[in-house]
Parts: structure tokens; C-alpha cells; sequence
């Protein structure tokens, strides 16, 4: 399929008509460029609307057709909008015309009075929409036209262990042509019972009335063989949604329990915390004790010189107070010599000149105590102040005891700090749950359980009813055997061989699933290896799921989880599509919307490169921040058409008109 | 990648068999259902397919 021309009418913000024609047949590279909220996007769902009648939005909802039609031409009342294709497919001319047309503004009868048409060479096709599958089935529509901010979808999809898991990995098996074997295999089976159904017939031709009761049973039996073969799909497919119920719950059982988890990990932090705060209070009031005494320790530097400044003072004070006291010690000593007029040592009288001597010493000595009478006494207060400086001396507070407070402070803070954001965390996780649920989960999970006990109980007897019609039917047969016409003959040889084809491609089914599996891993990592950036990263390895792990070259297995960068998980997503794409039993063109949004410029140069190798029509729906200018060299001269969508504003709309400058 | 590949799974299964089937039988089975694809071709191939077996298997007789 190569999409060559667009034409829309009304549709989305393109008001009246609007077209873009993909030159070169629709062969190479195509740009449609333009600014967010332009219409690059409606452009695709223009293309899947007509493709498929219906449209889904970013979050997969389906859009309605009062959302499609042109918002000016329903204020003009106008209520008709279409789209038509032009392309060729397998070497054919192809014609889509979807038209909506309704007489109000409604869902309703927008859907009545849809028209579609397909034609082929000229000439209408019956089955449209049938005829629009067989092209491009809507299942793998999704590997054709993607939305780049969509592609961390498909791996985390596959991720999953869900029903839209299921879905998607369908849609993969899809692509890769694997239900073309299923399909073939049924519809074996039904010839084989066909022809049995043939068979009775002719033994009761054949065999006359003896073999009524045989040819009876026999038919019967095949017919009990069908039921049951019907009762066992059924009850597969029952258990079968029970187990992806069962397991969907399972999951969120286990979130739960990592939230209860996560609940006592907020109870120990609070309390950590508090522990934390409480060591922090009584580090302040250590500092606060610290630094109360710490004019002590500003003081005892000057303490020391003003300690031996004042025993200075002091010990003149004495050094004079000593000296009156031995003067008037002396003065007291003559006074009485001379009153006695004898010695006080020896005793010996003194005569007139011995006391003139004495008198007038004793002068000498009440000038001197005079001269000293200046000095004070003793002071009781210079010795407390000594004291107190001698104390505050010795209660001088060492600058390491701060600074050990502070480390501890320090420590104390940085665990905090990061106490309080993991609890941010937590009370952010443990939002909105639901007490309750784990325990109703729980009760639902053994339900179901059961239930699929119960099924799997009843699949298992009707398995084996199974075996017994299918012993009954081959003894009749061996019965029926014995009826020697050569016409039976053939019909049993004919069965024989629908069996042996449906055999053969029964066992085709796994084995034709895992080659695929195994060339999409290859043709994935050849592309990744195009477009990586990290040389490191070897290859990837694609698990059961169509899920793709990268591989460095040491052989380390990186999942999604480590991969963290979103641009890489594009990448690998990229390389998944681009494999898919390779593999598919379906040609058509890639339609890729924003896809470099989430690259940075070494990337987006990669894809760039790689993007004319991603199929034989390529059209990229870009902004001018993702396609910067000078990119096209990238595509060494594959643009084929370049087009911008420009918003004209709420009349006017959204136009289509030739890229200026674009060669 | 076309249908090339899915035929020569087939083959391969096929050669591996004690009593392999007729290889052209199974190249226009496949080809019947890869043309009718489906749920509403399913009649119409199941009949194109069992008119093929009774061409190449005991002769055109019915």
C-alpha cells in the first residue's frame, strides 16, 4: 500500500477542502511540518477515519463524530464531512472515499448516514470495509501510523501482564502473519468435518439398512466430538480470562502489600525522626550551656595579665605594708628603750648620747611610718577578684567542643533531611489507599480461584469424555472399514490428508512464531545498532512477550526499569516497530507524529538517517523543533514532498500549503 | 518478508514428518487463506479448500 493523495472535507480543522498529494507515487520520505495545535495529527486521523470509520485520541478513547466535523462549517450548519484516499496497492489503483452526513449536529446520525466506498481500478468493491481489512487489517494498523509520544506505550504494554498485554501482542503475532497458520489449521479442521459428515452419507448409500445404527452413531458421535471440542474452547477461554483477572489482581495485591510496606516504613521514619529531633534538642541546649559560659572564655585572655597586674600591685602594697610594720615594730622597740633608758637586748643603761642616737632615729623613723601611713591595708576584695580569675581560668570552654557539637548537628541534619524526603515520599505513595481493599482483593483472588478450579475440573472430565468419543469414533470406523467401496476409500484418504495438512500446520504455529520472534530480535538489534548513541550497548533480546531488553557488551542484561532515559526507551521502541514493520506480512506506508519529541539531537540525527530504510513511504508529521533546519541533508535527498499545516484561525481553519524553501 | 518465509516453515515441518504431506497442497491452502483472511471468507475458503483436496487427492470425484 502507498498512499499517493489525501483529500478532507470539514474534517477535524481543515474547513472546505484541503489536499495533500504525496509525489514520487508516494514513494521516499514525505514532511508535513507545523506548530503544535496546527493539525499535523488530524492529518493522520484523517487517514485511519476513512481507513477504519472511527478515531481514538491520545488516551485511546474513541473520538466522536461531532468532535470530527469542522467546527466553522458547523456553525454554517453544514453537517457533512469525508476523507478520501488515493493509493496504489499491489500494483492496483485504489480509491477510499468515508463520507458523514447528517441533517443535525449528531453522533447519532453522523454514524446513519456514513457512506463509504471502495474502488479498485475503476470499478466498486461490494465489501468495503472487508476489502479495506484484507489491505490493512485495523488490528496492526498501530505499527503503521504511531504517535511518537506514544511509543514508551508499546513497551510498557508488553511489560504487562494484562488484557491490553493480550491485545497488543496479538497485534504483533498479527503483523508477523502467524494467524494465517491458525486460520488455516481451523478451517482444515471443519474440512475434515465436512467430509465426515460426506462420509456418513455414503456408508448409509453404501452399506444399506445394517448400517444405519452405525453411520447414525457415527454422527452423532461426531457431532458429541464437536460439542465438546466447542465446551473445551469455551471453558479454555474462561479460564483463560480468569487467570489474566486473577493475575491483574495478584498485581495489585502486591502494590497494596508494598504500600502496607510502605506504611510501616513511614511509621519507623516518623519515629526516626523523632529520635533525630529529639538527639538535635539536646545538641542546641548544649550549645546554648556552651555558649552562656563562653565570656569566660573570652575574658581568661585578659584574665592572665590583669591576675599578674594586680599581684603586682599587690605585692608592692605589701612589700610597703611589711616595711611600716618592721618600722613600727622598731619605732615601738626604741620608744620603750628610751622611757627605760636601757637596752631591751643587753640591759645596758644608756647614757645621754645613746639616747640623743635613739630619739632622734626614733624621728627618723615616725617621718618614714608617716610617709607609709598612705598605704592601705590589706584588701580582701583584690583576693576574691584574684579568685574569681583564677576559676574563670580554668573554666575556659575549648572551640572543639563546638565544633564537635556541630559535626553531630551536622550529621544529624543531613539524616533528617533525608528522613523527611524519603517521608514526603512515602506520604505521597501511601495516598488515597484504600484500607480495605487488600482484604476484599484477597476474598475476589480465592473466588476466582476457585472458580477456575471448578472450570478447570470440568475441562478435565469433558478432555476426557473427549477421549472416550474419540475411541468410540475410531471403532466405528474400524467397523465402517469393513464396508469395501472404492468411493469411501477416497473420502477416507481425503481426510486423511485435511488431517495430515492441519498436522503439519499445527506444528508450523510455534515453530513459525519463534523464528519470527528470533528475526525480529535480529532485524530490532540491527536497527538499534543504527540509531543508538551508547556504543556499550550491544544488541537487543526479545523475551516471550515481543518485550525487548537491551544487552551490553559485557552481556549485561538492561531492562526497562534501568534504562531510565525516555529517549532511550523510544529507541528501543523505534527499533521494535522498525523490526515488526520488516517482518510483516503487510506493506504499508509508516505515518510517524512527533516522532523526535522525546530525542536529543545526536538521536534524532540516528533515526533521521535511518527513517528511508523504515519503509518504502515514510511521512513525518514534525514541528520545527523536532526537523530543525539543515536536517533534510540527513535524508540525503529522500523527501520526496514537504508540506506545512498552518492554523489560520478559528474561521478560516487549518491550510495545507508547500513547505517555503523546501526543494 | 513475505509469505516466503511462513511457506518454508511449513516445508521444513512438513520434510521433518515420517509421511510428509504434498507440498503443493499445502503452498495453495495457505495461499487460499492469506487471499481470504477474514472471519466472513471463512465459508468460501473452507469450500475452495476442500474442492482443492478433492482435486489432488483420489481424483475429482465427489
Amino acid at each position: 500500500m502507498m498512499i499517493e493523495r489525501i483529500k478532507m472535507h470539514n474534517f477535524g480543522p481543515f474547513y472546505q477542502d484541503h489536499e495533500i498529494i504525496f509525489a514520487n507515487n508516494g514513494s521516499g520520505v514525505h514532511l508535513i511540518r507545523g506548530d503544535n495545535g496546527q493539525g499535523k495529527t488530524s492529518i493522520q486521523r484523517a487517514i485511519l477515519w476513512c481507513l477504519y470509520g472511527k478515531v481514538v485520541d491520545r488516551k485511546g478513547q474513541e473520538i466522536r463524530p461531532t468532535s470530527l466535523i469542522n467546527r466553522a462549517a458547523q456553525k454554517e450548519d453544514i453537517y457533512q464531512f469525508a476523507v478520501i484516499i488515493n493509493f496504489n496497492h499491489e500494483e492496483n489503483e485504489w480509491t477510499i472515499s468515508r463520507k458523514m452526513e447528517a441533517k443535525t449536529n449528531s453522533d447519532k446520525k453522523y454514524i446513519e448516514g456514513m457512506q463509504i466506498n471502495v474502488i479498485k481500478d475503476g470499478i466498486p468493491l461490494p465489501n468495503p470495509q472487508q476489502e479495506i481489512e484484507r489491505i490493512l487489517p485495523f488490528d496492526v494498523n498501530r505499527f503503521f501510523f504511531f504517535d511518537g509520544e506514544m511509543l514508551r506505550d508499546y513497551e510498557e504494554l508488553l511489560d504487562q501482564d494484562s488484557h491490553a498485554m493480550t491485545i497488543l501482542r496479538e497485534s504483533i503475532e498479527h503483523v508477523l502473519g502467524i494467524p494465517y497458520l491458525k486460520t488455516a489449521r481451523d478451517d482444515l479442521y471443519e474440512v475434515q468435518r465436512r467430509m465426515e459428515r460426506e462420509i456418513s452419507k455414503h456408508i448409509r448409500k453404501l452399506g444399506g439398512k445394517a448400517f444405519e445404527e452405525i453411520v447414525d452413531d457415527f454422527q452423532s458421535i461426531n457431532e458429541e466430538i464437536d460439542d465438546r471440542k466447542n465446551e473445551i474452547k469455551k471453558i479454555q477461554h474462561q479460564i483463560a480470562i480468569l487467570e489474566t483477572e486473577i493475575s491483574d489482581q495478584k498485581r495489585r495485591l502486591a502494590d497494596i502489600q508494598s504500600v502496607q510496606k510502605l506504611a510501616r516504613q513511614r511509621i519507623e521514619t516518623e519515629r526516626g525522626i523523632e529520635t533525630l529531633e529529639a538527639k538535635r534538642d539536646a545538641l542546641m541546649a548544649d550549645i546554648r550551656k556552651n555558649a552562656s559560659q563562653m565570656y569566660k572564655t573570652i575574658l581568661a585572655n585578659t584574665s592572665e595579665s590583669i591576675i599578674a597586674h594586680l599581684q603586682e600591685k599587690h605585692d608592692a602594697v605589701m612589700a610597703k605594708y611589711n616595711e611600716k610594720q618592721r618600722l613600727i615594730g622598731r619605732a615601738d622597740d626604741i620608744e620603750r628603750a628610751i622611757t627605760a633608758q636601757k637596752c631591751k637586748f643587753c640591759g645596758t643603761v644608756l647614757n645621754e648620747l645613746a639616747l640623743q642616737g635613739l630619739k632622734s632615729e626614733l624621728k627618723d623613723l615616725r617621718i618614714q611610718i608617716k610617709n607609709l601611713t598612705e598605704v592601705p591595708e590589706p584588701n580582701l576584695e583584690y583576693e576574691n577578684h584574684l579568685n574569681r580569675l583564677k576559676l574563670l581560668k580554668d573554666s575556659i570552654i575549648d572551640r572543639s567542643v563546638f565544633k564537635n557539637i556541630e559535626t553531630k548537628i551536622f550529621e544529624i541534619d543531613h539524616k533528617l533531611g533525608s528522613e523527611n524526603s524519603k517521608l514526603v515520599g512515602l506520604k505521597e505513595k501511601l495516598k488515597g489507599v484504600d484500607e480495605e481493599e487488600p482484604r476484599e482483593l484477597e476474598i475476589d483472588i480465592e473466588r476466582r480461584t476457585n472458580e477456575k478450579g471448578r472450570l478447570e475440573g470440568r475441562k478435565s472430565s469433558e478432555e476426557k469424555r473427549l477421549l472416550e468419543n474419540l475411541d468410540a469414533k475410531a471403532n466405528l470406523e474400524q467397523k465402517m472399514a469393513s464396508i469395501d467401496q472404492e468411493e469411501l476409500k477416497v473420502l477416507k484418504k481425503r481426510i486423511q490428508a485435511v488431517k495430515a495438512i492441519a498436522e503439519v500446520i499445527d506444528a508450523a504455529v510455534c515453530a513459525y512464531r519463534d523464528e519470527r520472534r528470533s528475526d525480529v530480535e535480529k532485524k530490532a538489534s540491527d536497527i538499534f545498532r543504527e540509531i543508538r548513541t551508547k556504543e556499550s550497548f550491544s544488541r537487543l533480546e526479545i523475551n516471550e512477550q515481543f518485550g525487548l531488553n537491551i544487552i551490553t557488551d559485557d552481556g549485561t542484561v538492561l531492562n526497562r526499569a534501568e534504562w531510565r532515559s525516555s529517549g532511550e526507551e523510544q529507541i528501543v521502541a523505534l527499533a521494535l516497530i522498525g523490526a515488526l514493520n520488516r517482518c510483516a506480512q503487510v506493506r504499508a506506508p509508516v505515518f510517524m507524529d512527533t516522532p523526535f519529541g522525546r530525542l536529543d539531537t545526536k538521536h534524532g540525527k540516528k533515526v533521521l538517517t535511518f527513517l528511508p530504510k523504515f519503509s518504502d513511504e515514510v511521512v513525518l508529521l514534525v514541528t520545527d523543533r523536532e526537523f530543525r533546519k539543515g536536517d533534510e541533508n540527513y535524508l540525503e535527498g529522500k523527501i520526496m514532498s514537504d508540506h506545512t499545516v498552518l492554523h489560520k484561525g478559528e474561521k478560516q481553519g487549518s491550510i495545507i500549503v508547500k513547505t517555503m524553501g523546501a526543494g | 518478508m513475505g509469505v516466503e518465509e511462513l511457506l518454508h516453515v511449513l516445508k521444513r515441518i512438513n520434510k521433518e514428518r515420517r509421511d510428509p504431506v504434498d507440498e503443493a497442497i499445502l503452498n495453495q491452502v495457505m495461499a487460499l487463506v492469506i487471499k481470504h483472511p477474514l472471519d466472513e471468507d471463512r465459508t468460501t475458503c473452507q469450500t475452495q479448500i476442500e474442492e482443492i483436496i478433492n482435486q489432488r487427492v483420489g481424483g475429482n470425484r465427489k
